[in-house]
């Protein structure tokens, strides 16, 4: 990997430099090197998938991070072993400036010492406890609490999360927004220096997980809290994220703020990941000190961006958001700089109320484009029309890999 | 947590459980081998020379063969029939194949006795007629129960529940696109079954098939009652005749036998979980799926007939035929409904060996099933918690007395416990061990499938929430895993009432459990006696395995929130 970095500088911001500056007890969970690996049964003799492949990743005091990634990129592992709910192969883990997994010193704290709160996929609500008796839980094994002191806190956790009252309930009884807040209550309640997520909105319908995000997000502001949330479902973690950590086969490819992510993706996965992309091959025909020309297989582009270390003839993509990219009706003049103009033929138009999303064919290769209604009197394209394609200079951007 | 004072607990008794598993096997394995430390060439020329040996073999191959052939098939259909197609009625009828299982094989094996003998059978008299009226004549005998096409008739309804058991598993689990992909094709219900349904489930019907052959050939009850008079030994009535009807007892051929006969048992053992253990995970996805069942239409109501007659045929009749013996005076086929009365039962309370035998029985069911399953839940706990291949192991050595006929297992534990060091013959305390190990696999079945339904998550979440394992099981896992263990207590409480196996072998006028009584009633021939204790473990049987089955149900609301993936 650093090889290729070497020679073809995206200009992106790694953002590890943020990192590095915080000193040591304001993070709230520091990893370093952590590699896990399961042995899998699947088919004939036993494989290692390497689940979580050298990791390094910090979470500071107050903030939350959002590790987003399909299934399978090693995510939810990396969520249980920082919980001590899985055993890493190697490296460490430190919690509130307490290392609590360190192979080369051999320790290992088990997860019921490591006082941190939970939210499970599946709520994990004890089925046999009432909602009261599962709220408490965490606290009644602390020394010195007393049965008032318990009462009162988990009334005042209930309440603040809007389902007091319920605390002769059982879960089964419970509607799954209900649930789920009781869930939360019990994770909360014990005042734990890091609360983790996994996927716990995965499993509820639309409507109410975006009230529960939005939820979530009002208590963050409120308490601020240190947190990792775990989820495959890009929408959520652009809400919920102070910092995003895209992950791909057990290694972070990124980590940065959502709006970093967003617009400027550190490599093609998590440009295609995070949103929608268009992407096409391209290679570098010169660099100088204010813009690259860039060749690819409908246009030759005249694009910003790109680092002088970049040599000519270095392949790579060329990529553009879907809302970036201006479709006009044939002749129209704009007063914005054009780095390129096409007409085109629109092979699919579907309306999604907010916007409208456009397929268009120019001359052999196909565009998406988001026309969002700013224009009241303005009517889509319909599948069959022509149109015209207008690309900016500065929507672009290059990526290596 | 390795040396908290839980795992301590914990591990002391797992090293319990297993001497108290493999002492007596090795003790089988030593004294076949090398008795008094000298290698047995002269005992092994002895025990397989013995005239009776080869057609006890031959017997029991022939029998356990047959059974198989039949056994497997009818187990497969019915559960094919209740779980993939609409012959099934309400969730009850999920249990109907069951219900032979409330019913020990010796109340089976006594009922039909009564129903079937070729002189005095209820039942005898009216089918030879039937049969007659059809002009064919039939000698009563080939008809009668003790007979080769009646004792395989009766091993064949003894195992169906066992196979039925596992296949009806794994049809459930089963994703029913399969079939439905099948009849959009076009094909017909009977070839979906044959081309789709049975090669889905072959893991479940191979391992289901091995583990019939290895109980026909432990069975001990059923021919112990009934092919003696037919002149149908096998190798289980064999070997107890070598300890019981010699004098002096033949241990020493019984035990070259059992260390024989666990040999082969156990690689068809392995052989078995090998196979069982290559059905994947459940091909269930998502939340639980409602299958779409297979429409008989006109075939719904033959389907059910021919279940509810599988049931009468098992279950109704016998416990039928028994109540009726033991309110007779003495057994005849006619029933004189003036004669009738319960005065066996009270001559039966009256006898202080009968009280003692059912006060044993009683007690010891009681302690067994309250004592096995406690061990069952707490291992089945500790090795999921290890989890890999402690896990596996774990699984394993719990199972490892299924494999070996329980008659075999009681001739081990007699030589290990029985004498010096110990000398716990003649006591209840050496029943307790055997039982102890001999019923361990059942209630680690039924405790480790607890333990995967109530998942990981609700203990990880414990955990996670500083709960010390020992909390985390008293709070968390017990009560969780305790519907699925109450199923296991009251199934193994019916089977140790009622058990014949190790009771032939240690129980005694000293030490006299039900078991013992039956093989004494029997022997002396007061066949309405032996209908009231039949009775009796029939109803208590029932009675509690049917509360075990309906206290199993899973209580705290859907199942979907039990604890997830």
């Amino acid at each position: 990997m650093p090889m290729e970095r070497a020679g073809c500088n995206s200009g992106v911001d790694q953002s590890d430099s943020q990192m590095s500056a915080a000193p040591a007890p304001e993070r709230a969970v520091e990893v370093k090197a952590l590699r896990k690996a399961f042995r899998s049964r699947a088919g004939k003799g036993h494989q290692s998938v390497v689940a979580v492949d050298n990791v390094d990743f910090t979470v500071r005091k107050g903030e939350l991070v959002v590790l987003l990634g399909p299934s399978g990129c090693g995510k939810t592992t990396l969520l249980r072993s920082i919980a001590g709910l899985e055993k890493p192969d190697s490296g460490e883990v430190a919690i509130g400036g307490r290392t609590v997994f360190s192979l080369t010193a051999g320790i290992y704290v088990p997860p019921e010492d490591r006082r941190i709160g939970m939210m499970f996929q599946s709520y994990a609500l004890w089925p046999h406890m009432t909602v009261y008796q599962n709220v408490a839980y965490p606290l009644v094994s602390v020394k010195g609490v007393t049965r008032e002191a318990v009462r009162a806190k988990v009334q005042d956790v209930l309440a603040g999360l809007g389902v007091a009252g319920l605390d002769h309930r059982y879960p089964g009884e419970l509607s799954g927004g209900q649930q789920q807040r009781v869930a939360l209550a019990r994770a909360l309640v014990g005042s734990p220096s890091l609360l983790l997520f996994d996927e716990p909105l995965s499993n509820v319908d639309a409507k109410v997980r975006r009230r529960l995000r939005a939820q979530l997000r009002e208590l963050k502001q409120q308490t601020n809290f240190a947190g990792v949330y775990v989820t495959h479902d890009q929408e959520e973690a652009m809400e919920l994220a102070d910092t995003l950590a895209v992950m791909e086969h057990g290694k972070i490819r990124q980590v940065a703020s959502s709006e970093e992510v967003y617009n400027r993706p550190a490599s093609v996965y998590v440009a295609d990941f995070v949103g929608e992309i268009n992407l096409w091959a391209a290679a570098i025909e010169s660099v100088d000190e204010r813009a690259a020309v860039v060749s690819t297989q409908f246009a030759r582009l005249t694009i910003g961006g790109v680092a002088n270390s970049v040599r000519p003839g270095t392949k790579g993509w060329l990529v553009i958001r879907p809302e970036r990219v201006n479709v006009v009706p044939v002749g129209s003049v704009v007063s914005y700089a054009v780095a390129y103009r096409s007409r085109g033929k629109v092979l699919d138009s579907i309306y999604f109320g907010a916007r409208c999303e456009i397929r268009v064919d120019i001359g052999g290769t196909e565009v998406m484009a988001w026309l969002s209604d700013d224009d009241p009197g303005r009517t889509y394209p319909a599948q069959g029309d022509e149109v015209d394609v207008l690309l900016a200079e500065e929507s672009f951007q290059w990526l290596c890999e | 947590m390795w040396y908290s004072p839980f795992a301590i607990a914990v591990a002391v008794l797992v090293i319990a459980v297993l001497f108290i598993i493999f002492y007596p096997l090795g003790i089988i394995f030593a004294e076949a081998l090398l008795p008094g430390g000298q290698p047995a060439f002269d005992l092994w020329i002895e025990t397989f020379s013995a005239p009776g040996l080869i057609i006890a073999v031959r017997n029991t191959f022939f029998i356990a063969v047959s059974t198989v052939a039949i056994a497997v098939p009818t187990g497969i259909f019915f559960a094919w029939l209740i779980e993939r197609t609409d012959a099934r009625w309400g969730p009850l009828s999920r249990l109907l194949p069951v219900i032979p299982l409330l019913l020990p094989p010796v109340a089976l094996s006594i009922g039909w006795l009564f129903l079937a003998d070729p002189r005095a059978g209820f039942l005898t008299h009216p089918v030879v007629q039937g049969i007659r009226a059809l002009g064919l004549d039939v000698d009563p005998s080939y008809v009668g129960i003790q007979s080769w096409g009646g004792l395989v008739f009766l091993y064949v309804l003894w195992s169906v529940p066992h196979v039925y058991v596992v296949a009806a598993a794994a049809f459930s689990a089963l994703d029913p696109s399969l079939e439905e992909a099948a009849r959009i094709c076009g094909k017909g219900r009977l070839k979906c079954f044959f081309d789709v349904s049975v090669p889905a489930i072959r893991h479940a019907v191979g391992s289901s098939a091995l583990l019939c052959v290895i109980s026909s050939i432990g069975l001990y009850s059923i021919p112990a009652l009934l092919g003696t008079a037919a002149r149908i030994d096998v190798l289980s009535v064999y070997i107890y005749r070598l300890i019981h009807y010699s004098y002096p007892p033949k241990t020493g051929q019984a035990v070259v036998l059992g260390f024989v006969v666990i040999i082969v048992i156990g690689s068809v053992w392995l052989l078995q979980r090998r196979i069982a253990s290559m059905t994947g995970h459940a091909e269930i996805g998502g939340m639980g799926i409602r299958p779409n069942r297979l429409v008989l239409g006109g075939w719904r109501w033959p389907a059910r007939v021919l279940l509810l007659l599988y049931v009468a045929l098992t279950s109704v009749l016998p416990l039928l035929a028994l109540l009726i013996v033991s309110l007779q005076l003495y057994w005849k086929p006619q029933i004189v409904w003036s004669e009738l009365s319960t005065a066996n039962f009270f001559e039966f309370a009256s006898d202080p060996t009968s009280r003692a035998a059912i006060v044993n029985s009683s007690i010891l069911a009681v302690g067994t099933s309250t004592t096995v399953v406690l061990v069952a839940g707490l291992l089945a706990i500790f090795a999921r918690h290890v989890g890999g291949i402690g896990e596996k192991w774990l699984g394993v050595l719990t199972k490892v007395p299924s494999a070996t006929p329980h008659i075999i297992f009681a001739v081990g534990v007699l030589i290990a416990f029985g004498f010096a060091p110990f000398f716990l013959s003649g006591t209840w305390f050496i029943m307790f061990l055997a039982y102890l190990a001999v019923f361990l696999p059942s209630a680690s079945i039924a405790a480790e499938s607890a333990v995967q339904q109530v998942g990981n998550q609700l203990t990880e979440a414990a955990r996670v929430f500083g709960s010390r394992p020992g909390r985390t099981f008293r709070r968390i896992q017990l009560p969780l895993i305790m519907p699925g263990l109450a199923a296991g207590w009251a199934l193994i409480f019916a089977l140790v009432v009622g058990e014949l196996n190790s009771a032939a072998i240690l129980s005694g006028p000293r030490n006299p459990v039900i078991g013992y009584l039956i093989l004494s009633l029997f022997d002396n021939g007061t066949y309405s006696q032996l209908a009231a204790i039949g009775t009796i473990i029939g109803i208590v049987s029932a009675v509690t395995v049917s509360a075990a089955l309906l206290f199993a149900r899973p209580r705290f609301g859907q199942a979907a929130r039990f604890g997830g993936n």
